[in-house]
């Protein structure tokens, strides 16, 4: 699960793309006319075709009190074409679950699926759906989260408020709300820019309707002249007063991964 | 392989060595120690067990101590792309029961990748089956069953294993051989059938251990079902025990028959329900019965589980209302047609577990689990563990498991006095 999680991240990461260092700048003519669920359309179309990436992923777990522990993974992502992405989690530690694999598949409207391997055991073990909105890995950041990053356009209803600026850039402002059931939010605000459509910011709302959590993606990246990465995700728990953030390095696009390794049957073997 | 203190200390100053230099080959090198006491508040129940735990322990009893010590080393490698190496031994050092003094080759491997093509050659482990608490279709490796009460430990299983991957299923094909019998306890040993034991098993093939084993296996998936289907022909992995004498007296020894193995598994995942099925039916050379083991069972997981309980209302617990516990339910029912054995206990069972995760940095986590015999209408055993990492190399774990008095027809009958708590500190580098 958190593989998944942590690939979709990535691939929502890739999904928009603006320079931290873009100007502001106001949606265009054309751009100011798509509705909510277009404009999330066109983020999916926009990073599309990258094929397969790879990254080292480092955690930063802060709690309440200001202890922070780091968690490192390595994170393997595979574009299926017609059925969404499928992510590949390796956790590098703590030493006591070094080697375990956590592989996802979002898929576009069927239900999403996640494996986790076991070393101890050499044991695959599928997890159900109602993991979703536990924490990943302990963190501040739910295994929903990282999904709720992937364009997947057709698992949400959409609402757009009206454009804002975030951080310099002007935003698509849209209010997306889940349509299958069992999840932790019961909305999220989404701010995307008008240039190369990235989110830039979530806020999600817990199921009382009350602000849960805030992310913030950072430090946007272009890879392969076409498909943005971003290198910081920071999320701030406002109902435990816990922050985590989420730093990759070393993104590889392009590595020919062949599909058999992203099979759960692979991940003992 | 039993174990001397002087061949310990070689093998844990090799794993020291190859430690040491394998960051130099690009190589990944993790080990980890442990200290572990299990804690008997009552003597063991067999004669000469007692007698050999007071000469032992004079003072400590009416507590019996059993310490033991044990270490793990993973050496992996990938020489090419399409290679890797992997070395994984496991030691451990009982300080009673020579038996159990143990070093293990789970993984001593060569692996090839290639598309949707691997291969594997030497020692491995494969876990088939989709349940939680026994696993009747699998069969490749021996449970190390001295291991812990129940444990799930198996030992490496020499092999040569062919995988195929396609978008439409995955078949894997096995050929074993140098068969593993399975460990038994010692006279000093707790967990005992309370009869010596042979380590000199009776073998249905003429040629013993080295008989040649073979299986096929193919999984695959349909909608939001997954299964799977093989066929196994080798040796029984739990065997029977016939009664033999010699001029000690009488004692236990082994038998494995050679016997046809097919099974099916499923597993659905319904939204935040998981279902699940497991069966096989073995078929002895020897003519003895076909029989048939089959279970069925269900798995929920709750996270949230303080908001989910409405604890969260309560003013004195609102601080708690928004804590990520999760809890985790498991009920699963066992039948099985075989005779029960002290290797063999459970044949119509019923098993519930739970699992809570705080969800923490330090991954505490507590497992409770209640097994109940349908066959003899009595609560078999009650186990739990809590397990914590306090600091990123140390982990603790605390468990036990209560053996409720068995009937005398019980599996368990052997193991009356032998309900007991288990500590165990682990250090990773």
């Amino acid at each position: 699960m958190f593989a998944f999680i942590l690939t979709v991240c990535l691939l929502a990461i890739s999904t928009a793309s603006v320079a931290s260092a873009s100007p502001a700048s106001s949606p265009s003519s054309s751009s100011s006319t798509l509705d909510g669920e277009a404009v999330f359309r066109e983020s999916a179309r926009r990073d599309s075709g990258y094929g397969d990436f790879q990254a080292n992923i480092v955690m930063e777990i802060t709690s309440k009190s200001g202890k922070t522990v780091k968690r490192h993974m390595l994170l393997a992502n595979l574009e299926r074409r017609g059925d969404g992405a499928q992510t590949r989690l390796l956790f590098e530690n703590p030493p006591d679950v070094k080697g375990t694999v956590l592989l996802s598949h979002g898929h576009p409207k069927a239900p999403d699926e996640q494996w986790i391997y076991l070393p101890a055991f050499k044991r695959v073990k599928k997890i159900s759906g109602a993991t979703r909105a536990s924490p990943f890995m302990a963190s501040d950041f739910s295994y929903e989260d990282i999904l709720s990053m992937n364009p997947r356009v057709e698992k949400y209803t959409y609402a757009k408020l009206p454009s804002a600026a975030w951080e310099g850039l002007a935003c698509f402002v849209i209010d997306r709300k889940p349509i299958e059931t069992g999840t932790g939010y019961s909305r999220q605000t989404v701010w995307m820019d008008t240039a190369h459509y990235l989110i830039r910011k979530i806020e999600f709302f817990g199921t009382d309707g009350s602000p849960s959590k805030t992310l913030t993606l950072q430090d946007y990246r272009l890879e392969k002249d076409r498909h943005w990465r971003a290198r910081e995700m920071h999320m701030k728990n406002l109902k435990t007063g816990g922050a985590t953030v989420l730093r990759g390095s070393d993104y590889k696009l392009g590595n020919g991964f062949d599909a058999s390794a992203f099979d759960p049957a692979a991940l003992n073997k | 392989m039993a174990l001397g203190g002087i061949t310990t200390t070689a093998i844990a100053l090799a794993a020291f060595a190859l430690a040491s230099i394998a960051p130099a080959f690009g190589a990944d090198f993790s080990t980890h120690l442990a200290g572990e006491a299990t804690l008997f508040r009552e003597p063991p129940a067999h004669a000469a067990q007692l007698q050999l735990s007071r000469e032992e322990q004079p003072d400590i009893a009416p507590a019996f101590v059993y310490p033991a010590l044990l270490g793990e080393a993973e050496f992996n490698a990938a020489p090419t792309a399409t290679t890797t190496f992997a070395l994984h031994g496991v030691l451990r050092y009982d300080h009673y029961d020579s038996r159990r003094r143990l070093l293990d080759l789970p993984e001593a491997k060569i692996g090839y990748a290639q598309g949707q093509f691997r291969a594997r050659l030497g020692f491995d482990i494969e876990s088939w089956g989709v349940m939680e608490y026994v696993n009747t279709s699998d069969v490749i490796n021996q449970n190390d069953i001295l291991d812990g009460f129940l444990s799930k430990r198996k030992l490496g299983q020499p092999m040569l294993a062919l995988t195929w991957i396609t978008p439409f299923g995955t078949w894997d094909a096995y050929a074993l051989s140098f068969f593993r019998p399975m460990p038994l306890p010692g006279v000093k040993g707790r967990f005992s059938p309370g009869l010596r034991t042979s380590e000199s098993p009776l073998y249905g093939s003429d040629v013993g251990r080295y008989q040649t084993e073979a299986a096929l296996r193919t999984t695959g998936q349909v909608g939001p079902v997954d299964f799977s289907f093989h066929y196994f022909h080798g040796y029984e992995r739990e065997p029977r025990f016939l009664l033999r004498l010699d001029g000690d007296g009488p004692y236990l020894r082994p038998e494995y028959r050679m016997l046809h193995q097919g099974g099916a598994d499923a597993l659905w995942v319904a939204g935040d329900w998981i279902f699940k099925t497991e069966n096989a039916v073995r078929m002895y050379e020897d003519g003895g019965k076909t029989c048939y083991a089959g279970s069925v069972g269900l798995e929920r997981s709750f996270p949230g589980i303080m908001n989910l309980l409405g604890l969260g209302q309560i003013p004195a617990l609102s601080e708690w209302a928004d804590l990520p516990w999760e809890v985790t339910g498991y009920l699963e029912y066992l039948y099985d047609t075989r005779e029960a054995s002290l290797v063999l206990p459970f044949t119509d069972n019923f098993f519930a577990g739970m699992r809570l995760a705080f969800n923490d940095a330090q991954a505490s986590e507590v497992t409770l689990s209640l097994i109940h015999d349908f066959h003899r209408s009595e609560v078999a055993v009650i186990m739990g563990e809590m397990s914590m990492r306090p600091l990123e190399r140390l982990k603790i774990l605390l468990g036990g498991a209560w053996l409720l008095p068995p009937a005398s027809d019980s599996p368990f009958a052997p193991l009356a006095q032998d309900s007991h708590a288990r500590a165990k500190v682990l250090l990773y580098w």
